[in-house]
Parts: structure tokens; sequence; C-alpha cells
């Protein structure tokens, strides 16, 4: 990396004969043009051009962002979600939110069916592990997995105890693949 | 309309006594707002606009979704407040017209493509209104959207032409904009002229026209320069004083 | 949407700091956040106001015209206030005719200038039973972090405090000072979870169970109250949420008489 520079959108950073478009650029007329305000960055490996952004950004699902999902459908061997927020992050999502865990991606262990670890309702931690063509995500890890589920009789909030959840209100017992930080509701958000 | 009010004197002086290719005073504060993801605040003569910017995010409801894009949604709105009588809240006839040429004018600058399925919803808010409340709503909504990172081709710039008394003058205010002949609000991407809005009302000849674009063009192109000085105010400054 | 569910989130987290009598932005239970009042900034408004709490901003503004009385009080002016939740302030706010929230805060904060008769209305009448002065107050929420009550009342009260009746535009002589009254101060309270706060952030109010706002006159009377939300509170919470709203009262009139005495009659 080398040369640093405030652009703005607009800015003619270089022509598409010397670099390629990268992050925060954009090509239009045979030239590399800057989208948005930043610092010009030239990867002079692979010869692209990027604007590392100085205002905030879009918030754009990438492999590895850590996310909650509230759990729409459970089917036999994958679990269909909505990602409804990025952790750390305080803007919505742009794109597409519907995503799919399967069932090889539930836990570390062998589970046969993602219906005894994850209910329709839940709202788990997970890792985004694709994104196209398909949102795919995870919860194998002890920080992933539920984080917030309601007991399936009552609908009253279910409370970790030792290894199950439990219903304060009607003493249903359920099962989960549970986050470390079930219940805690501290998010850093 | 037609008056006896002089809007321009013989030393080409105007009635608060601009030059014919004067800009009014203008002042621009990059983000005021903590909710929005981007916003803007104006000052423009004695107009007083907020512009705030949410997104992009998952259009909704799903129908107005575009499968390649994402869809922009401007919305001009007046306080009751900002005007000299009184207006009702809420949306009318001369304030949808102008939150849909607005939308279409800053779309076309957006890289709309990069966030298929998504929306980008863009608020103006006319605080206190003097005459070119349009070209001040579509700069400062320009800021915002930079502000909040969503990618450009440029950013985008408004600035009116008129003519007073004969003449063809340069961003018209609130006596001039009220008696003069004639008023053309113009919307560019600074960097190529590209008009992306362009209205007219009044009366001008084809030789006036040509006169009074270049002038708004020109007009564009200074505010075009203090959007930039105030967003590098915000975060060339903001950085320099981190390092 | 999603602020909702994440709020829901959150919820436990609050909880647990509230047992620990701490709260999410490090504020003691009975510490508002960081008020300021500027006054005179629309130009075309008789009067107006922008109040900041915290991040939550609020600007209000006064109009006035000439028009016909009621005809049960065909001597005095008219007042009316609105509110708009405007999409600017909030992801969540949605363009449209005000829903049920926007006239709920509309009639509390007209409530807390009516019947405390902050302005004289009777003194706003030109022509019994023909012209009277019609007083409109429109609140425009900018950015909302909870708090839209105290916010909104506060403004309200600062642009009012500081509009000029326009009399000259109507052909009736000199503009002069809208005739005004000591005004009560309002303070709004929520509870979660046993523990009643005043001035909610925004993930506060998001999971508060119950609401109370009071609003206290200088000598510590009681001018209004509004409770809101489907949760409850016993009268022992009910009194201490008095007495506490006299004790922040007493501290944001200050604020105010210091802010609108700065600006009286000074228009830019």
């Amino acid at each position: 990396m080398s040369k640093k520079k405030i652009v703005m959108p607009g800015d003619v950073l270089a022509t598409a004969e010397e670099l390629t478009a990268g992050d925060g650029t954009f090509e239009e007329d045979g030239l590399i043009k800057a989208s948005r305000l930043g610092e010009y960055v030239v990867d002079e490996k692979s010869r692209v051009a990027l604007v590392t952004p100085l205002t905030d950004v879009p918030t754009v699902l990438k492999n590895g962002d850590v996310v909650l999902a509230e759990v729409k459908n459970v089917k036999n061997q994958m679990v269909i979600v909505d990602v409804v927020h990025v952790i750390n992050r305080k803007r919505g999502i742009a794109g597409n939110v519907n995503g799919t865990i399967r069932v090889s991606e539930i836990a570390k262990g062998y589970v046969k069916e993602a219906g005894t670890e994850y209910r329709t309702g839940d709202i788990i931690k997970a890792k985004v592990i694709q994104v196209a063509p398909s949102l795919q995500l995870s919860t194998k890890g002890k920080e992933y997995g539920v984080i917030r589920a309601l007991c399936s009789v009552c609908r009253s909030p279910l409370e970790k105890v030792n290894d199950y959840l439990e219903c304060k209100q009607c003493g249903n017992r359920e099962r989960r693949k549970v986050a470390i930080d079930y219940g805690k509701g501290h998010l850093n958000l | 309309m037609k008056s006896d009010i002089k809007l321009i004197d013989k030393e080409g002086k105007r009635l608060d006594g601009r030059k014919r290719d004067e800009l009014r005073p203008i002042k621009i504060e990059v983000g005021p707002l903590y909710r929005a993801d981007g916003s803007c605040y104006i000052e423009w003569g004695g107009n007083k606009i907020l512009a705030a910017v949410y997104g992009p995010r998952e259009a909704l409801p799903r129908h107005i979704q575009h499968p390649l894009r994402a869809v922009v949604n401007a919305r001009y709105n007046m306080a009751s407040f900002s005007v000299e009588d009184r207006k009702r809240p809420g949306p009318d006839r001369r304030s949808t017209e102008i939150s849909k040429v607005i939308s279409e004018a800053l779309e076309y600058v957006i890289l709309t493509e990069q966030f298929p399925r998504a929306m980008i919803d863009i608020n103006i808010e006319v605080l206190d209104a003097e005459a070119g409340t349009r070209c001040a709503g579509l700069t400062a909504a320009a800021v915002a959207l930079a502000d909040a990172g969503i990618p450009m081709r440029d950013i985008p710039v408004a600035c009116a032409a008129g003519k007073i008394d004969g003449q063809v003058v340069l961003d018209l205010g609130k006596e001039e904009d009220n008696f003069g002949e004639a008023d053309l609000p113009v919307a560019i991407a600074p960097r190529t002229d590209e008009i992306i809005l362009l209205q007219m009302d009044g009366h001008l000849t084809v030789k006036e026209f040509d006169e009074a674009i270049e002038l708004a063009i020109k007009g564009a192109h200074v505010v075009s320069e203090l959007q930039k000085k105030a967003l590098l105010a915000k975060y060339a400054v903001a950085k320099e004083v981190k390092q | 949407m999603n602020s909702t569910l994440i709020s829901s989130i959150k919820k436990d987290y609050l909880n647990k700091l509230a047992e620990q009598k701490k709260r999410i932005d490090g504020r003691a239970f009975d510490e508002y956040r960081k008020i300021s009042i500027e006054t005179n900034i629309v130009r075309k408004a008789e009067g107006s106001a922008r109040v900041k709490i915290g991040n939550t901003q609020v600007l209000a503004g006064v109009k006035m015209d000439v028009g016909e009385p009621y005809s049960d009080s065909p001597e005095s002016g008219v007042l009316t206030t609105s509110a708009e939740l405007i999409p600017m302030a909030s992801p969540d706010f949605e363009a449209g005719p005000p829903r049920e929230d926007a006239i709920e805060l509309a009639r509390v904060v007209d409530r807390g200038i009516r019947e405390s008769e902050v302005i004289d209305l009777d003194k706003l009448c030109i022509e019994p039973g023909e012209k009277v002065w019609i007083v409109f107050v429109d609140i425009h929420v900018l950015d909302y972090d909870g708090n839209l009550f105290d916010a909104s009342s506060l403004a309200a009260l600062a642009a009012l405090s500081t509009a000029m009746v326009p009399a000259e535009r109507f052909e009736m002589g000199k503009d002069y000072p809208l005739p005004i009254k000591e005004p009560p101060i309002s303070c709004t309270f929520v509870k979660f979870n046993k523990a009643i706060v005043v001035d909610p952030c925004l993930d506060e109010e998001t999971i508060a169970e119950a609401r109370l706002t009071v609003a206290t006159d200088e000598e510590g009377n009681i001018r209004a109250m509004q409770k809101g939300l489907s949760g409850s509170f016993t009268l022992d919470e009910v009194k201490k949420v008095i007495k506490a709203s006299i004790d922040n009262g007493a501290r944001i009139r200050k604020i105010l008489e210091d802010a609108v005495g700065r600006d009286h009659g000074k228009k830019n």
C-alpha cells in the first residue's frame, strides 16, 4: 500500500488501463473514479484502486460478520433465518437478509435434525460464512447459538438452567443450542 | 406578477445589495443529526433546511423492491411554521412534485446497482423558507448522502437563476421570486455539468435562457466547492485530530 | 421494525444494570441528559425554539393568525397544538397522517399550555364573537432518542415565551410580545424491572412498562399529569415521581428562563 490522498465522490483516480476499480471506486468511460469520501489507496500488488472511507458506510453483510438473526422456519436439514442486526453496527442492513443455517453448521458435534436445536422465533447469534449466491450462516462454537427464546407452551422468556432452558411461568423445559451469553442481552450495540 | 417595486437599480445592485451574479450567503454543516445515517444542515439566504438519509436498507413493503438496484425515495416537506401563512402539516401537490423531481435527480448520481432490493430514504425538511428551497434542499441532501457514505458518481448540487426587471440574475431572493419574470432552478453533476434537474416558470427568450442556465451552472459550481469544504471540515479535520 | 426487536433483546441487559442502580448511558436514576435551548431560530415563525435533550432534538414553531372564536368562548383566542413525528427523526417513523403517538404527544403538550393558562387566551380577543388571535403551536421532532414529552413541551414553552404577536401584518399596530405566564415544567419518568428513571433514552423508553409525566409550577404545585403504557405504579412510586419532578422542574425552569430571558424580543 502507498499514496494517501483524501478524495470525494467523482474524483478521477486513474485510467482503467493503469488500475482496476476496487472498494469505494467505480469505472466510467475508461476512468477509475472515487464513489465515496475517503483516502485513496493503491494496492500495488494487485493493482487495485481503493478508497478507504472516512465516513460511516452502508452495512453490507460479508464473511465473518457476527450477526443477530431471527429464526423464521425450521426444516429437517436447515433453519431459515432473517438477519436483523450486525454486531457493533448502528445502521440497518443493505440487501438480502434472508439466510439459512445448514444442519451441519449448527454445532461442532453431530446434529441429526435442526428442530432439536432451534425453533421458530428464537433469536440467535451467528457468523456469516457465505454471502453469494445465497446467504449462509453458522452457529458452530460456544459463542454462537440462541441468545433469547420463548417458551413454546406459554410464550414467556425461557431462562437458562444448567444445560437446558426453563420457563419460570409454566415449568416447561426445552433444549436449544444456546450461546454462552444466553439471556445476557449485552450486545455491544 | 408585475409590481412597482424596483428589483434592481441602475448600478445593477439588487434589493438585498447583491450583484447580479452573486449568491446569497450559504452555510453548510455536516452530520447534525444522531439517528440518521447521514445528515446535513444548510442555511442559504433565509432558508434553513435539514436533510437526513436512511439506508440503504431492505425496501418495504416488498412490492416496491427492484431486483437489480436500490429505490431512491426523497421526501421534501415544509414545516408548518416555515412560511408566512401557516401551512397545513403533511404533503400537498407541490411538495409531492418536488419530492419526485429531487428523487429522480439524486437517483442518477447514486450507484443504485450496488444495492438490489434496498431503498434509500432522503428526508428534506424546510424549517424556514425564503426562495429556492428545492435547490437548497437538493444541495443539502447531496451532502447528507456523502455523509452517509452512499456510493455516488458525483456530489450533485443545485442553484437557480432568474429574470428580474428584464435582467438575468443568479439565485433569486424572496421579493425577486415573488415579483420577478422567471425562475430557473437547475441541478447538475458538477464534474460533467450533466443537468439532472431543470424546471422553469415565467418568460425567457432563448437568448435569456442561454444566459440564465450558464449563470445557474456557474453558481452551482461555487456551491459545490462549499459542499466539499463542509465535508472536509468534518472528516479531514477530524482525521488530523485523531492522528 | 428491527430496532424494537433489538431493544427487546437489550432488555435483559438494561434490567441487570438497573438492579445495580446503573443505566445504559451511565446516568444516575434521577439524572437528566444535557438540556440546551435555542430560541428565535425560524424567521418566518412568530416564535420558535430548538430543544436538545441528549441526542433528542425537537423544533417548535408558533404561528398566529386572525380568525373567528369558538361560539362557546367568544371572547377568547384559540390555541391549536400539533406534533409531527417526521421520518427524518427515526428509521421507524413513517410519513403520513399523525398516528396515535403523535396525537398523544400534541395533546399532552397542549394541556400543559392550556390548563395552566400559560397563554392568557382572553387577552387574545380582538372583537368579541368576531375576531380573535389563533395561536398554532407546531412540534417538529427532528431526532428521536427518547423523551419527546419533555423535549416537546419545553420547546413549545420556549417558542411561546419568545413569540411576538404579528399585529403589524394584520394592520393592528405594532408587534408585541405574546402575553405569557410562568409555565409549569414537565418531567417524564419510566419504570422497568422495578426501577424508575427520569428522562428515558430510546432504549429505556422502548422496554418501559409504565411512563409518568408530571408538570409542576414554580410553587411546587402539580399542574398536569399523564400516565402511559400498560404497566402500573404504586401510590408510593407516584409520590416519589412527583417529588423528583418538583426538584428537576426547578432546575429545568432555570435553563428555560436563561434561554428565553436572554433572547426575548430579539429577532434575527
